[in-house]
């Protein structure tokens, strides 16, 4: 039953309707008929740029009975890159005092290479940009895009010429003035590095991004594409924005001269590998009064000394760690564990180019030996969700539900695809990285795989020597990579799965596929979205080019006396809220 | 020490009787050595019938992983690792993984060290100046250093290893080589075979290479020793093996972040397996070495 509305509800909701473009329009229509739910709504809405006022507004005067969620909570913004209910909550030592005062001392897993907005492409880099410098959108952990240096933005009514609005009075920690034209430059010298798959995956040529004036930016994408602002959110890491001049010397490594940036916090002291010191950002444009005045993080490389150093009280936080090398942990009364579900995942490919995998029969008869509630139970101590080999994550506002059914284990089944395949048994490489639990994931596949026969030989290579030799490469094989979370399913979606995409380790050419993600990336609405998607993950999971035997959580350990910390799945750490008991 | 005599087709090696079984009496009488025989034995019986006497499958099929990280038990005497496998059996089957590799790395690093040594021993002069020094710049370089880098090079797998510790191995076995030659090429059984013209090659490994085999079997045996534990490093290090094949050094590596969380069975009973090995083998290396002197 809907509720009355009052004639100042509905004057207010048609003056929003009058001014909204039709696609703001479309979402409303869609929230209104009850189509969407109220956080999808939401969702939905910050993509294309509705304001947060609208859209509470709105999600009150639109609800339908079957609303359950409650916009309170979902999204903050606040100033900083936004904190949301669900994030981390909580839990150490450190100086205890009143909001405001104190160091957070982190233990964070160590950067693969120097820190670096062009080639950052691993979490412990990413999540030190994210301390000196922000995005113009942040896409926080409840898939919602929260405005940042970028204060509202909207698209043309075809999708592809999106339009920013920036924030004002922004200065970097040296005092000067945010302008658009700095925001051209980062696009325009980062297209080339670790973020040159985005520029594919959304259509962005660096030669159609210009400054309209100082406060605004305006992108014209090569064709259509409705969840464009993820593009320059904090889900495309390398896009932190430093001014125009830093590019005039840049080298690589550069950035760790200073670390310019907006961000919450300054450099202080950095000793490379082993820890780095910030201090309060005082001309932080925001309020960041409750920040605590000094940020210290100790560097790892292995779990284990991240585990110490927490049991002796040396860290606040650990504000990522995989639930094998946090095992200690997780259980202790003496730590608070929070957890984050998460869009991240392993995806274990077959080379579909030769035999035996170029055989779907043989694909699927291997995704038929995985119990996949066990993985997740015994790999992850429970911190995962099940996958069904296809790359859209079941919190995705555009997944289709129970579409195809859940692929379970079922050995009789892959035998007899395997007879009718006639293979046999056989022996495969299954070459994968070090990395988490992704070893043990591997010999799991080979331990549950030899049971209808097949001989997987496992290799585990350093990253370098997966990625370099092994990844794209190898004939006849099966591999295993990972993809950390995104707010949208776009990067998944184009690179490893388009005929021509630049990581489709599965070499796997399917046009129907093609012309399906070119019709989803461009659809407006998100009814259009589920139904392209349901086609897509049927698809997918009748073909198999990838197994998806599961999405990781995110785990946060903190302190008893800690709070505050926000995390998101590509493992941004926000501190602007956090205190000490 | 061997006395070379003369046969019909030049000199032999023809230890006296009475050598060897002064040799057979030393080594019957040193309790080390049968210490350290009857632990090597032990260890080889479950490395060629592993696969009969162990509980559960080594490799963990069908995976078993909700049980993993169980403490030790009636069921699992040594407990269960990561991925619910039960350690008792892993470390049973493990014994073939490292003997075979140490083994036949060793075997490969004797016999390329021996020919190489008997050339630059029995060649001297500047052949030997140059080999020497080629030999000593490739001994500077740390063992399992030289290990990892050429694993890095050549691709890690187990054929690798055995190749890599091989060729580790070859000029430390050389030198020793060569120093006894030095010793042999000045006998005058020797110079008669030179003055017959016989073929060097001849000279080489029908002359004089019986008469340092006492040198070569008494270097094998030290040098197994150090096989098995360069073997257990690089795998530890996370070089050359499979990580479902069961290993010593790799079970530590992957179990010795759960010490923090007072998982220790994973880790204790590798290193147990390895420590009682490689005394093992020293033992043995010792006793030999000893009858031989």
């Amino acid at each position: 039953m809907r509720a009355k509305k009052s004639p100042f509800v509905r004057e207010r909701l048609d003056a929003i309707r009058r001014k909204a473009s039709p696609i703001e329009n479309h979402i409303i229509d869609e929230y209104a008929a009850g189509k969407i739910t109220r956080r999808d709504f939401i969702r939905r809405g910050t993509i294309v740029g509705m304001s947060f006022s609208v859209l509470g507004f709105v999600a009150t005067a639109c609800a339908t009975d079957d609303v359950t969620t409650t916009l309170g909570g979902a999204v903050t913004t606040a100033g900083g890159p936004g904190t949301t209910g669900a994030t981390g909550t909580t839990g150490a030592t450190g100086t205890t005092g009143a909001a405001g005062a104190g160091t957070i001392r982190a233990a964070m897993i160590t950067p693969a290479g120097a820190i670096d907005p062009v080639l950052t492409n691993d979490e412990g880099r990413l999540a030190i940009l994210g301390q000196t410098g922000q995005y113009l959108t942040f896409s926080d952990a409840e898939l919602n895009l929260i405005p940042v240096l970028a204060e509202s933005w909207e698209p043309n009514d075809t999708l592809d010429v999106w339009t920013f609005h920036l924030r004002q009075g922004v200065t970097y920690h040296d005092g000067s003035p945010m302008v658009a034209a700095d925001v051209v430059a980062v696009f325009n010298n980062i297209a080339e590095g670790n973020a040159a798959s985005a520029y594919e995956t959304f259509g962005v040529d660096p030669a159609n991004i210009v400054a309209l004036d100082d406060a605004t930016v305006e992108f014209t994408l090569a064709r259509p594409n409705g969840s464009f602002p993820f593009f320059v959110s904090s889900d495309n890491y390398n896009a932190i924005i430093v001014p125009a001049s830093f590019w005039d010397g840049y080298a690589e490594g550069s950035y760790e001269a200073e670390f310019p940036g907006t961000g919450i916090w300054q450099i202080e002291n950095l000793e490379q590998g082993v820890s780095a010191s910030f201090v309060k950002n005082q001309n932080y444009w925001g309020d960041n009064s409750a920040q605590p005045e000094r940020l210290e993080v100790l560097w790892y490389d292995d779990e284990a000394v991240a585990v110490s150093a927490f049991q002796e009280g040396r860290v606040d936080t650990i504000p990522h760690i995989s639930s094998s090398g946090g095992q200690a942990l997780l259980e202790s009364p003496d730590a608070t564990v929070a957890s984050i579900s998460t869009a991240q995942h392993r995806q274990v490919y077959f080379d579909t180019s030769a035999p035996p995998f170029n055989d779907k029969r043989v694909r699927q008869a291997v995704a038929l030996t995985l119990n996949r509630q066990v993985l997740i139970d015994g790999l992850l101590a429970g911190y995962g969700t099940v996958g069904n080999d296809h790359p859209i994550w079941s919190l995705f506002p555009m997944y289709s539900p129970d579409t195809p059914a859940q692929r379970d284990e079922d050995l009789t089944a892959a035998q007899g695809l395997l007879d009718a395949a006639g293979v046999g048994s056989f022996s495969a490489p299954l070459d994968t990285l070090q990395f988490a639990e992704v070893e043990d994931l591997a010999q799991l596949i080979q331990a549950s795989a030899s049971q209808v026969g097949i001989d997987l030989q496992v290799g585990v290579y350093d990253s370098g020597t997966y990625y370099n030799d092994y990844w794209l490469a190898a004939a006849g094989s099966m591999g295993i990579v990972n993809y950390g979370h995104r707010g949208v399913p776009n990067v998944y979606m184009a690179a490893p799965l388009l005929s021509d995409g630049t990581w489709n380790a599965s070499h796997w050419v399917n046009e129907a596929y093609d012309d399906l993600y070119a019709q989803f990336a461009s659809a407006p609405d998100l009814d259009t979205q589920r139904q392209l998607a349901g086609e897509i993950q049927t698809l997918l999971n009748d073909e198999v080019p990838f197994i998806v035997p599961y999405y990781v959580d995110h785990i946060t350990i903190t302190q008893p006396n800690f709070s505050g910390i926000a995390v998101t799945g590509m493992g941004h750490v926000d501190l602007i809220n956090a205190t000490f008991a | 020490m061997a006395q070379p005599s003369h046969s019909a087709g030049g000199f032999r090696l023809t230890i006296p009787q009475a050598t060897r079984s002064q040799r057979w009496q030393v080594l019957r009488r040193s309790a080390t050595f049968w210490v350290g025989a009857t632990i090597v034995v032990i260890w080889v019986v479950f490395a060629i019938f592993g696969d009969f006497v162990t509980p559960f499958d080594p490799l963990g099929t069908p995976a078993d992983v909700l049980n993993r990280l169980e403490a030790p038990s009636g069921e699992h005497p040594l407990g269960t690792d990561e991925l619910g496998r039960d350690v008792l059996s892993r470390v049973l089957a493990g014994a073939r993984q490292v003997l075979t590799v140490a083994l036949a790395a060793t075997v490969l690093g004797t016999i390329f060290g021996t020919a190489l040594g008997l050339v630059v021993g029995y060649a001297g002069g500047i052949v030997d100046e140059i080999l020497s020094r080629i030999l000593d710049a490739f001994l500077s370089i740390p063992l399992v250093i030289t290990g990892m880098l050429a694993l890095t090079a050549l691709g890690p797998n187990t054929l690798g290893v055995i190749v890599v510790i091989g060729l580790v191995f070859t000029p430390i076995i050389a030198k020793t080589v060569r120093a006894a030659v030095l010793s042999e090429r000045q006998l005058d059984y020797v110079t008669a075979a030179q003055l017959r013209r016989d073929n060097g090659l001849y000279v080489l490994f029908v002359e004089i290479l019986p008469n340092v085999a006492n040198v070569i079997i008494v270097e094998f045996t030290v040098r197994l020793g150090y096989a098995i534990f360069t073997v257990l490093a690089l795998s530890f290090l996370g070089f050359g093996i499979e990580p479902s094949i069961p290993d010593w050094g790799l079970m530590i590596a992957q179990h010795r972040g759960y010490l923090t969380g007072g998982i220790w069975w994973p880790v204790l009973f590798p290193a147990l397996a390895i420590a009682s090995l490689v005394v093992a083998v020293n033992l043995v290396a010792d006793s030999i070495s000893q009858a031989f002197e």
